[in-house]
């Protein structure tokens, strides 16, 4: 315990010198992945070399996501006595003009700043926005993420300093119970997608018999379009750990597993760093703080399999079997990694128990409705304006996310896809709808881990449901009769029907499939792996039959089923088109109104890419142009 | 603890820990299953069990959901037959089924098409599984009358290139029985899923052979598998069996128990007959019997030879032929040599014609040489030794100088189940084999040394570590002594090389003293089947090279022709199929095999295990007893008018077969002088003689070089 | 018995000592194997299975399943384009049709001259920057057809 606490002074002590009351100037870059996807490493390279041939003495925070991820590469500066300021899309080059203007003249240079951290007079007197009060940012709530982007994830003094393990402590010393009753208060409920109360999980695994207990976080984050946990883990890794030293504390777990995917290595390396750091702590090991908990961690890496984020799969990828799920019961929660008791709850869920256990359940209650208690991150993609990561109360309406926060999508707004490639689409219809377990399951989708893709007409309904099915078809473990062979039919049906030779009869057998698929399946993958198929065929069957019936595609997706024209009322002569097209399809002078080719054209969405007038357009192929001769073009 | 369930409307009482299928089972309740297999885990993967149970969401399996008090389930609502119908389908359009469908179905079963000349299966007809399939029987039951689900074809290549048989993966349903009986049952793990997905299939690693990953050929994944994926390449078209006969294997001394198929008055396979005990075959019993009782070799009709060649005679004239050969032949100048293959009707029956119509002492046991001096303690061995089933209740297993990959497989899935409910295995053998992969310890002494390192371990057995003097055991060697120290139940297991070793007189007696010190349980696993009967019968001298010289008569029965023949006696050859050497003169006398008459052998815990008569012999073919007892019968001795088996067994048993065992006469000085049998080697697999090689095509894949040829 | 031997079967072995030989170490093992090597050999499935006392078509079944596992030796290049939803929506399958059209295969695929190996992976995680390319380790984000060109003609 001496040795927990005295950490923990000189970690305060730290913070408060170099961040809080730092007299050289801080310089915070977010280098997650999604910051290192768009070049921040070469960032912080100019700002080292920057810093160096100004001779000047600056302190390099490098730290998670703070969620706007259409921002990246961010960097802040806080000079000494200012607020920090933050800086967005930054280049090698912008960044060098920010740090000359802020190390040489002492100019914030305003213009190029997006947000500040400070109060609002600092907005009045510079005028710069506060960063929370962004649109993107101002609905969030930032509970789980509250560290990510403000500490630097492989320095564990900064989560010690920022009430680092007291949620820990707290129930060392209360005990077990408390740990329960606050969960129960708090009503958490599994954030993995399938929402069972945390609190019951947990009292059910402690009530189970056997010596050797397991509590395992499940980070094997499968979902496409989904990120939330490997960025909780890149920004905040500490959160997660002491999620889960509260869990093994609780049911009477010696030994905590971390299933990470393998497709996330920085993670990975985060992760074995706060371990290390934890060890040092005097926080893993034998009697923790003097207590009679002994714990320790290690990390297992997934081998690329989505079912194995199934419970049952895990532990079988666990035990170095293959991934195939178990039918269920047993649970595991009485019976499974190596037959003994284990718990398994998902990274984000684990990132939230630290809070809890801090602040109180009753604390956690105020956010969130009735039944869907709390906030919950997702990843809001696609076709949105401001796509990164974001924290919002469960029953906040879909609505609001994706036109407040998101900031509404450039063409008209089609669907938005929800809780991964297991999920639904809801369209316009559904906007509405608030997003808890319940609600998105009645509209015939799922909350998931909180993937939001958002689309819009440039998107194909009929294309999206191929892709996913296919994903399901690809991951499908293969064990069971209606899900390995009832995704390939569905696969093989959404194929001819994007080919242009779907056939009238191809809705019902998808409904066919897909019903034994969702009744018969052994686990939840084969279970839900037609939610996409079906989903789109109830709320956008109009799009189905222009597919089948008429063979049109209005999205400009399928190839074949539809030609491109210029618009001559929206054209503008700007050549752009004809200058990208690889087939030289296009013609026409600058100024003048370009034509197109349908001959030669490729179909590959250059043209549609560049045109600022959204001038080239999908129409119907004409019934007497020949089928054939198309499809040989485009072979 | 017993529960009360309802299903289907029946109110039933069944006990806590069943599966709703097996509760629905027991009560002749019908529920489809493809994957289910009695004996393996269940699986729950094939989904056709599917049952409506009230209060649970779905439709769960029968296979994988306990009772529970007060459960109410429904195993043919509408909702339940539709999905099995939609089930079947969707299984049904990965698999070649257009003759399910098709309108001509009913003609063709009369007019026999020439589909089965395709190589490869496009429906039922050109299916070697046609009329014993699982999904023909399904689809008929559910009433499926179409596909429904366009076909998807897997073009996967036909694997071939494995002995005994194909596997067609175009066939295959997943049901996984195969890769689960493998692993879960016999421990093998040759085969596995690879790939996931729709693109699962089943195979090997790499695309190996069967051979290369370490199948053993026991043919389990050939029975349990419920299409025509897995078809044995003898049997492909043999049609479905019309009965089966229990008979015992005669290939070895294990005394399996064995199911012959019979159809149109042919054993067509062989399978395990669970019923009277035995759930494993070694690949002799599983895939050895059809090939070599049918083979196109075997002798019908009896013959003379002589310089002009070899000419067809009737029995009659064979008969007196042979009567005046031996007649006119000095009794001395005669010689009768047996093999351990032979039953005991025959072997008891030889022994009484050297006896009272040649009046010599003349008979031979062929495979005697190979086990020279060592024969006398072998027989005593004999005495003590106990059935197979034994390993199961050993807490320590001595193996010595046993490698169990094909023949005789089953002991090592006996073995792996010893281990597996916590025994400790020790294997004493020279070369790598299979056994080394899950012994606890491997002892590895020189060809020469085996003795001495026996020797070592029975001194340290003796005084433990009390004495210093003791030449050091090598590490692995003391760590095996102490487990035998310590072991409250050991058992030694000894290979037919460890009886037939050059040193094995030194071997067989560290070994009696071994066993007593430790009261171990001894399992003695000779290689031929009847060597117990021989013994007892005392039929255990060799034949030497002075009396070869001598022989103006040699007859052979059982066994091939002995090595060097440089001079002419006249042949009396009998045996079911040719000798591997030209006979200048004698008679070719073709006899009956195992499954063509009634016998018995004493198996290798000294049980009477029985042969029973399964289909017609071929030609004129006559069991050997009886040839002789026709040659004695023309010589005008009495006591040769046995009818059956069953008489000449009621006079065994009231003469010799009661237990007095008679001294085994041995020659002195022994090894130079004796006459070497090639089929003596025990790596060499012989029956009858000839190497199971000659018969059995597959054999040559697995045992494709002779291993040593005695000369 | 005879095994035919492959060349591959005559590689040195791996170093496992870091591992304890039980068969729930099987995947951290076969990864550790790809990590030295590059991919799964025949012969590391051998030493596998003698190792862990299992057999080498349970090792290989294992292996199998999980899509982390080649077993044919990579390509100096490795390309690997995100097919997740995100970049689907923002042109990922677009994308990688430029990339095989530029590099003159198709994904599982390596080049002639041993040079490039494609791959479409499941999802990268980087969703906010899509569509996203990873080659040899290193992300791209935001990913256009001048960008792919400039990558691409570096290496």
């Amino acid at each position: 315990m001496n040795r927990f606490h005295s950490c923990r002074q000189q970690a305060l002590q730290k913070w408060d010198s170099q961040i809080l009351h730092s007299d050289i100037p801080v310089i915070y870059l977010g280098t997650a992945s999604c910051g290192i996807a768009a070049g921040a490493l070469d960032v912080l390279e100019s700002i080292q070399q920057t810093a160096a041939e100004l001779g000047r003495t600056v302190r390099i925070v490098q730290v998670g996501c703070i969620g706007p991820c259409y921002l990246e590469p961010i960097m802040d500066i806080a000079m000494p006595g200012s607020p920090r300021v933050s800086y967005t899309n930054v280049t090698v080059q912008k960044a060098k003009k920010i740090l000359k203007s802020c190390l040489v003249n002492n100019d914030l240079a305003p213009q190029m700043a997006t947000g500040h951290f400070g109060d609002e007079s600092f907005s009045v007197k510079t005028g710069i926005p506060r960063f929370f009060d962004l649109p993107m940012l101002k609905p969030q709530i930032r509970v789980i993420l509250k560290n990510c982007g403000y500490i630097d994830p492989e320095d564990g003094d900064h989560y010690l300093a920022n009430d680092g393990y007291l949620g820990f402590l707290k129930v060392l010393e209360e005990g077990p119970a408390y740990a329960l009753a606050a969960l129960k208060e708090a009503g958490l409920r599994g954030r993995g997608g399938a929402g069972f109360p945390t609190f019951k999980k947990w009292e059910l695994c402690r009530d189970a018999r056997g010596e050797q207990k397991y509590v395992v976080c499940n980070a094997d984050e499968g979902d496409p379009g989904a990120f939330m946990n490997r960025a909780l883990i890149e920004s905040d890794p500490h959160a997660v750990l002491e999620g889960l030293l509260i869990a093994g504390f609780v049911v009477g777990a010696s030994q905590g597993i971390i299933y990470a995917r393998a497709e996330y290595p920085l993670a990975v390396k985060r992760l074995r760093k706060a371990i290390a750091q934890l060890r040092d702590y005097g926080l893993l090991g034998d009697k923790i703080c003097g207590s009679g908990f002994s714990f320790d961690i290690l990390i297992k890496e997934g081998a690329g399999a989505f079912v194995c984020g199934e419970e049952t799969a895990l532990i079988a990828s666990l035990e170095g079997r293959r991934g195939m799920p178990r039918p269920r019961p047993p649970f595991p929660s009485e019976k499974g990694y190596n037959g003994c008791p284990t718990l398994i709850n998902n990274t984000e869920t684990l990132g939230t128990v630290p809070a809890i256990m801090r602040s109180g359940g009753e604390w956690y209650q105020q956010f969130g409705v009735t039944g869907n208690h709390g906030t919950k991150t997702f990843s809001l993609v696609g076709k949105v304006r401001n796509t990164g990561l974001i924290e919002v109360p469960l029953g906040t309406p879909l609505r609001q996310i994706v036109e407040e926060i998101g900031g509404g999508t450039e063409l008209a707004f089609k669907a938005v896809q929800t809780g991964g490639p297991l999920g639904g689409c809801l369209g316009p219809s559904q906007l509405d709808t608030p997003i808890t377990y319940e609600a998105m399951r009645d509209q015939g989708s799922i909350m998931g881990s909180g993937g939001l893709i958002v689309m819009d007409e440039s998107t194909c309904i009929v294309d999206m449901a191929r892709y996913f099915i296919g994903f399901a078809l690809r991951e499908s473990c293969g064990n069971c009769t209606p899900c390995r062979i009832g995704t390939r039919v569905l696969s093989d049906r959404l194929e001819k029907i994007i080919r242009g030779e779907g056939e009238p009869d191809d809705l019902e057998m998808m409904h066919k499939a897909a019903d034994t698929m969702v009744k018969t399946s052994l686990c939840g993958l084969g279970q839900a792996a037609s939610n996409p198929v079906t989903s789109s065929l109830n709320y956008f069957q109009s799009e189905y039959e222009a597919h089948i019936h008429d063979r049109y595609c209005a999205s400009g997706v399928c190839k074949g089923l539809f030609q491109y024209i210029i618009l001559p009322e929206s054209c503008n002569g700007c050549t752009l088109c004809a200058k990208v097209c690889p087939a030289n399809a296009i013609q026409g002078k600058l100024k003048e109104l370009h034509t197109l080719d349908v001959n030669l054209c490729t179909q590959c969405h250059a043209c549609v890419e560049v045109c600022a007038k959204r001038a080239i357009v999908a129409v119907p192929v004409p019934a007497s142009q020949d089928h054939l001769q198309m499809s040989e073009v485009l072979s | 603890m017993s529960l009360q369930i309802t299903i289907d409307g029946r109110s039933l009482s069944v006990e806590a820990g069943k599966t709703v299928l097996q509760a629905a089972r027991e009560n002749g309740i019908y529920v489809p299953t493809l994957c289910d297999l009695p004996g393996l885990q269940s699986h729950g993967s094939c989904r056709m069990c599917t049952v409506e149970i009230e209060g649970r969401p779905n439709t769960p399996t029968a296979c994988t959901t306990l009772v529970e008090e007060g459960m109410n389930v429904q195993t043919d609502s509408p909702i339940v037959r539709s999905l099995r119908a939609e089930l079947l389908k969707l299984l049904l359009s990965e698999h070649p089924a257009c003759c399910l469908f098709c309108e001509e179905k009913s003609h063709c079963d009369e007019c026999m098409v020439t589909l089965r000349k395709t190589g490869v299966t496009t429906g039922c007809r050109s299916c070697p599984s046609d009329g014993q399939c699982d999904l023909q029987v399904l689809t008929e039951r559910l009433g499926l009358a179409e596909g429904g689900y366009p076909v998807r074809y897997r073009m996967l290549p036909v694997e071939k290139k494995d002995p005994f048989f194909d596997r067609d993966y175009n066939l295959c349903i997943l049901c996984q029985r195969c890769v689960r009986i493998c692993e879960e049952n016999h421990f093998a793990s040759a085969i596995t899923l690879t790939s996931r997905g729709t693109d699962t299939v089943v195979g090997t690693p790499f695309g190996r052979t069967l051979v290369q990953s370490g199948c053993t050929f026991c043919g389990a994944c050939v029975e349990v598998c419920p299409t025509g994926t897995l078809s044995e390449k003898v049997r492909k078209w043999s049609g479905v069996p019309e009965r089966e006969v229990s008979t015992t294997c005669p290939l070895c001394s294990a005394g399996c128990q064995v199911r012959l198929l019979v159809r149109n008055g042919r054993v067509i396979g062989s399978l395990p007959d669970r019923a009277r005990g035995t759930d494993m075959l070694c690949v002799k019993g599983r895939f050895g019997i059809t090939e070599m009782v049918n083979h196109p070799s075997r002798l019908q009709h009896p013959a003379r030879v002589d310089r002009q060649g070899e000419l067809p005679v009737t029995w009659e004239k064979a008969i007196e032929i042979a009567a005046e050969k031996i007649s006119a032949c000095d009794p001395e100048k005669y010689g009768l040599i047996v093999s351990a293959d032979c039953s005991n009707e025959t072997l008891y029956v030889a022994q009484k014609f050297v006896r009272e119509v040649v009046r010599s002492q003349s008979i031979y046991l062929s495979s005697a040489a190979a086990y020279g001096r060592g024969l006398s303690a072998i027989q005593r061995l004999y005495r003590s030794a106990r059935p197979l089933s034994t390993l199961s209740e050993a807490d320590t297993i001595l193996c010595l100088d046993f490698d169990a990959k094909y023949a005789q497989s089953v002991v090592e899935t006996e073995l792996h189940r010893a281990v597996r409910s916590g025994a400790k295995l020790i294997t004493l053998n020279d070369r790598k084999h299979n056994l080394c992969r899950f012994a606890e310890e491997w002892l590895q002494p020189g060809p020469e040394e085996k003795a001495d390192l026996l020797e070592m371990i029975l001194e340290f057995l003796r005084y433990g570590d009390g004495k210093p003097q003791l030449w050091s055991l090598p590490p692995q060697a003391q760590r095996g002594a102490r487990l035998l120290l310590e072991s409250k139940r050991p058992a030694i297991l000894v290979g037919s090389s460890c009886l037939t070793h050059p040193d094995n007189v030194s071997l067989l007696e560290v070994l009696e003293q071994l066993i007593a010190q430790i009261h171990a349980e001894l399992i003695l696993l000779p290689e031929k089947a009847n060597l117990g009967g021989a013994l007892q019968l005392g039929i255990t001298a060799p034949l030497s090279t002075a009396n070869l010289q001598q022989m103006e008569v040699l007859h052979v029965i059982g066994e091939a022709l002995p090595a060097r023949l440089s001079f002419r006696p006249f042949v009396l050859y009998q045996n079911i199929c040719p000798p591997d050497s030209a006979i200048s003169a004698g008679l070719v006398l073709p006899a009956a095999a195992f499954t063509e008459e009634d016998g018995t052998f004493i198996s290798h815990a000294g049980e009477m295990c029985e042969t029973h008569r399964a289909v017609p012999a071929p030609g004129s073919v006559l069991p050997s007893w009886q040839i002789l007892c026709r040659i004695a019968q023309k010589l005008g001795v009495p006591g040769f008018d046995y009818e059956n088996e069953t008489q000449i067994r009621a006079e065994m048993e009231s003469t010799s077969l009661s237990g007095a065992d008679r001294e085994p006469s041995v020659l002195d000085p022994f090894e130079p002088d004796s006459v070497a049998f090639p089929s003596s080697h025990p790596d060499d697999h012989t029956y009858m003689g000839l190497p199971l090689r000659t018969w059995v095509a597959g054999f040559q894949a697995l045992y494709p070089e002779p291993v040593l040829r005695i000369k | 018995m005879a095994k035919s031997i492959t060349p591959d079967l005559e590689e040195d072995l791996v170093d496992f000592t870091s591992f304890s030989h039980r068969p729930n170490q099987l995947i951290p093992i076969l990864q550790h194997f790809q990590s030295q090597k590059g991919y799964i050999s025949q012969a590391a499935v051998n030493q596998i299975a003698e190792m862990l006392g299992i057999s080498e078509a349970q090792v290989y079944g294992v292996a199998s399943f999980y899509t982390q596992f080649r077993f044919e030796k990579p390509g100096d290049h490795l390309v690997r384009v995100c097919m997740g939803t995100a970049c689907h929506v923002q042109g990922g399958e677009i994308l990688s049709e430029e990339i095989q059209k530029i590099i003159g295969i198709r994904p599982g695929e390596i080049s002639q001259d041993r040079k490039f190996e494609l791959h479409e992976v499941a999802c990268l995680g980087c969703c906010a920057q899509a569509p996203v390319v990873e080659i040899d380790g290193k992300i791209h984000g935001k990913v256009t057809r001048k960008k792919l060109n400039q990558i691409l003609e570096g290496l």
